[in-house]
């Protein structure tokens, strides 16, 4: 099986983008040369230099360390949301597809009324409504995304419900929420989970997207997305404000996608 | 599925790359419209050459009109039409911030403290010919007071629906409920527009409010052409304009929401000039030297303010909010945010105007006896704020970022909320903020408009005393400056209520702004009034 990971060069690299912003996020405090949150008027837009790797922002504090910091808010979002969204929606998407009936009825409408709205503008207007912090993106992307996993639960589940592993649990007697969570569940949740870690790269970008429209992240913290937002004045003068924060954004969304696409390619039993 | 792969990662790749150029995206949506299009049907070839066409103007502001009823709005962008829209009995022009004759020629002042009478112009006309009246002044007036909103706030009290006496069609005596210095001042405000009384036929429920949101009654220089709300209002010259007709035929002000794009169309001559607000001091610096553009500078009546809300724990200690005022770095706010374009103040009278007072306590950046300051208040151990700022001002967060970071020094932990305009406002109004950045320029240049919105109790919340100060002693003095007409004792009265606040420390104000504007340098006849920088005088302006 690691053979067949590594075998892949765009997941290997997937792999180690994943491996150094996990570092980075754990490492910050050592690793950065400056206080991120240090405001220094003096040395406001300084071009990168031997000092400043990155440069300064618009009130001098270190681009590169900022950067650094805000690994840790990008991979916190990333992981609760998906953490928080993907069991919803997998036990919603289980007992729809399980129970099926009326149940199945209310339980998928409500999905539906969820996909019916884009999922950033759903997202948005959450986040509006609850007003801009960090903690309201994150509920905010949490409620638009679990109906995702419901969809994908629910179709495995009535693709395996008939099988003959569930019928022999029936048989012996199982009670029906033992035969969900100990039979359904687990033998149904692979391609949700997939989706799950190709979906942390999209959450990065859906809350940058959010902190960069001012619905996210306050000042100070070194969101990437409003610092992206902060730097869009002086773009033509003071390049690296922008640059750096971009290509950060970039670096880890490609980063979790390589890596969920070579875990698509090893688990999806439809690939072998 | 492997297509399919590659699918996602581009998408992935297409997004963050937009994302990274958002600001430039928004540019190309932008030039697709350049403002030749539309109304004006000039050969294609002018445009190209310097200036572009002569007869038309393009300015551009970031922050939206909201509508044009002169007397419902209180928005800058709004006045800044009105004021052309419209005239009043008295106007401001150019640099002075005394006022002018305008549809009054001339006026007697009261020998009973309280009674003036006008003479109107008889020339005057509204945009449909009718003749500017007494009727349609008093009309005016009774309409502001009735519809209970910006305009009303200047005359309450002042005036009421009886106070109006018609001598004949073009004299008219207005008598005050009771002696109100300023009075001629606020007549030549953006409230005192006088519209055409025709609109009594439109008035339904509403005193006409919903009617002339999107027209225009009156009887200024331009009237209004059209207007495509969020993107461009066009105002054409008055070609029967009872004054002097104005030399630009055409002017757009254009809502650019990307002040880069703004900057960019400025550059490239798409534009001529840019509110004054828009840019910051920053990218102001760049723009200097640049080709074919120029900084105007003037001194301004802009002053940037902190308030406190000394309705909230611990802001009601007076030793804490000295703590905060020592905690202010007021030089690096000078020098690094604002780039030199400001200097000191102590209250919110601007130097330069009547009452301003020299002498009041300035509060020195000394973290140290912040700290002693704090101990004294038996708040040594810290403790959390909030300052409420409104987004998209570059020139606020960087102050707000700025306290942050001093204020951990003395132990308070401030949380910067960072709200829409309309947010901020119901949030300051309502009183439910604890420090809040705010900015003031005074609508006539009396020492009263300032301190009564700033310092009386009465004018706590929406009439803007955003710190909910209380000062019975300061009430008394306001309301004696509003009735005496001796001008020494009035500068003795403003000079006292600034020394007590200056101790008292309801608001921290940073500092007096100057006026920069950017500028294509063909553009002439452009005067800066430090008082109104909202004010363009269109009217005025001449391109070459």
């Amino acid at each position: 099986m690691a053979r067949r990971l590594f075998s892949s060069p765009l997941t290997l690299i997937g792999l180690f983008i994943v491996l150094m912003i996990i570092v980075l996020t754990i490492f910050a405090p050592w690793i950065s040369p400056k206080d991120p949150l240090e405001v220094n008027l003096g040395q406001k837009l300084l071009p990168p230099s031997s000092e400043h790797w990155f440069g300064t922002d618009e009130v001098g504090r270190d681009i590169f360390s900022r950067i650094i910091y805000g690994t840790r808010i990008s991979l916190k979002i990333g992981l609760l949301v998906v953490v928080i969204a993907f069991p919803v929606g997998t036990v919603l998407g289980a007992i729809a597809g399980f129970v099926g009936g009326v149940v199945d009825q209310i339980i998928m409408r409500i999905t539906d009324i969820f996909l019916s709205f884009p999922g950033i503008i759903l997202a948005m207007s959450i986040a509006a409504a609850l007003g801009p912090s960090i903690e309201n993106v994150l509920l905010a992307l949490a409620i638009t995304w679990w109906p995702w996993y419901t969809r994908i639960v629910r179709s495995s589940v009535l693709s395996i419900k008939n099988a003959e592993f569930v019928e022999s649990a029936r048989v012996i007697g199982a009670n029906p929420i033992r035969v969900l969570f100990k039979e359904i569940i687990p033998n149904s949740i692979a391609p949700a989970s997939i989706q799950a870690s190709l979906d942390l790269g999209f959450v990065i970008l859906a809350a940058a997207g959010l902190s960069f429209i001012g619905l996210g992240a306050q000042p100070p913290s070194p969101e990437w997305g409003a610092m992206l937002s902060s730097s869009r004045e002086i773009l033509r003068d003071a390049w690296w404000a922008a640059t750096f924060p971009g290509l950060a954004i970039l670096v880890t969304v490609l980063g979790f996608n390589l890596l969920g696409d070579g875990l698509r390619d090893l688990l999806d039993p439809k690939n072998r | 599925m492997r297509k399919n792969n590659f699918a996602i990662k581009m998408l992935v790749l297409a997004l963050t790359v937009l994302l990274a150029l958002a600001g430039c995206n928004k540019y190309n949506e932008e030039t697709t419209k350049t403002p030749t299009d539309g109304k004006d049907n000039q050969p294609k070839q002018t445009e190209k050459a310097g200036s572009g066409n002569p007869d038309v103007f393009n300015y551009a502001t970031n922050q939206d009109i909201p509508h044009l009823d002169p007397h419902g709005t209180s928005s800058n962008t709004s006045f800044r039409v009105t004021y052309m829209l419209y005239d009043r009995l008295v106007t401001y022009d150019g640099t002075d911030t005394e006022i002018k004759p305008q549809l009054a020629e001339k006026w007697d002042l009261p020998e009973d403290g309280v009674t003036y009478t006008f003479y109107l112009n008889k020339n005057a006309k509204f945009h449909d010919g009718t003749p500017v009246t007494a009727e349609a002044v008093k009309y005016s007036y009774t309409r502001a007071l009735k519809i209970g909103k910006s305009a009303a706030g200047q005359f309450n009290g002042v005036i009421d629906e009886n106070s109006f006496e018609i001598i004949d069609e073009h004299t008219i005596k207005i008598k005050l409920l009771k002696p109100f210095s300023p009075f001629l001042k606020t007549l030549g405000t953006v409230f005192g527009n006088i519209v055409n009384p025709k609109l009594s036929e439109h008035e339904g429920n509403d005193n006409g409010e919903a009617y002339l949101a999107d027209k225009d009654m009156g009887s200024g220089p331009f009237v209004l052409d059209s207007w495509a709300r969020g993107q461009k209002l066009v105002l054409k010259a008055n070609s029967d304009y009872w004054g002097e007709v104005p030399k630009l035929k055409t002017v757009n002000v254009q809502i650019v929401n990307e002040p880069a794009t703004a900057r960019l169309m400025l550059e490239k001559g798409e534009l001529d000039l840019l509110d004054d607000t828009m840019l910051s001091p920053d990218v102001l610096k760049q723009l200097e030297g640049a080709d074919g553009i120029e900084i105007l500078k003037s001194p301004g009546y802009a002053i940037d303010d902190i308030s406190m809300n000394i309705e909230k724990k611990p802001l009601d200690n007076v030793k804490v909010r000295q703590a905060i005022a020592h905690a202010v770095n007021y030089d690096s706010i000078i020098n690094d945010v604002l780039l030199g374009a400001g200097e000191r103040i102590g209250g919110i009278i601007p130097k330069g105007m009547f009452g301003y007072n020299d002498a009041v306590k300035l509060y020195d950046f000394d973290l140290e006896k912040a700290k002693e300051l704090l101990k004294e208040a038996g708040q040594e151990k810290g403790f959390k704020l909030e300052i409420a700022i409104s987004e998209n001002n570059e020139v606020r967060k960087n102050i707000a970022v700025m306290l942050q970071s001093d204020f951990k020094k003395i132990g308070i932990d401030l949380e910067i909320k960072s709200l829409a305009w309309p947010t901020y406002l119901d949030l300051v109004t309502s009183g439910k903020h604890q420090l809040a950045i705010g900015g003031w320029t005074p609508d006539y240049a009396d020492p009263d408009y300032n301190l009564w919105y700033f310092a009386h109790s009465s004018s706590k919340g929406p009439g803007f005393n955003l710190a909910f100060y209380d000062n019975k002693k300061v009430d008394q003095l306001l309301e004696e400056g509003r009735q005496t007409v001796d001008e020494g004792r009035r500068e003795e009265i403003y000079k006292e209520i600034q020394a007590i606040m200056a101790e008292e420390v309801p608001y921290i104000f940073p500092s007096q702004r100057k006026v920069q504007v950017p500028v294509r340098t063909w553009v002439k006849g452009f005067e800066i009034n430090p008082m109104n920088t909202w004010y363009v005088p269109f009217q005025k302006i001449t391109k070459d």
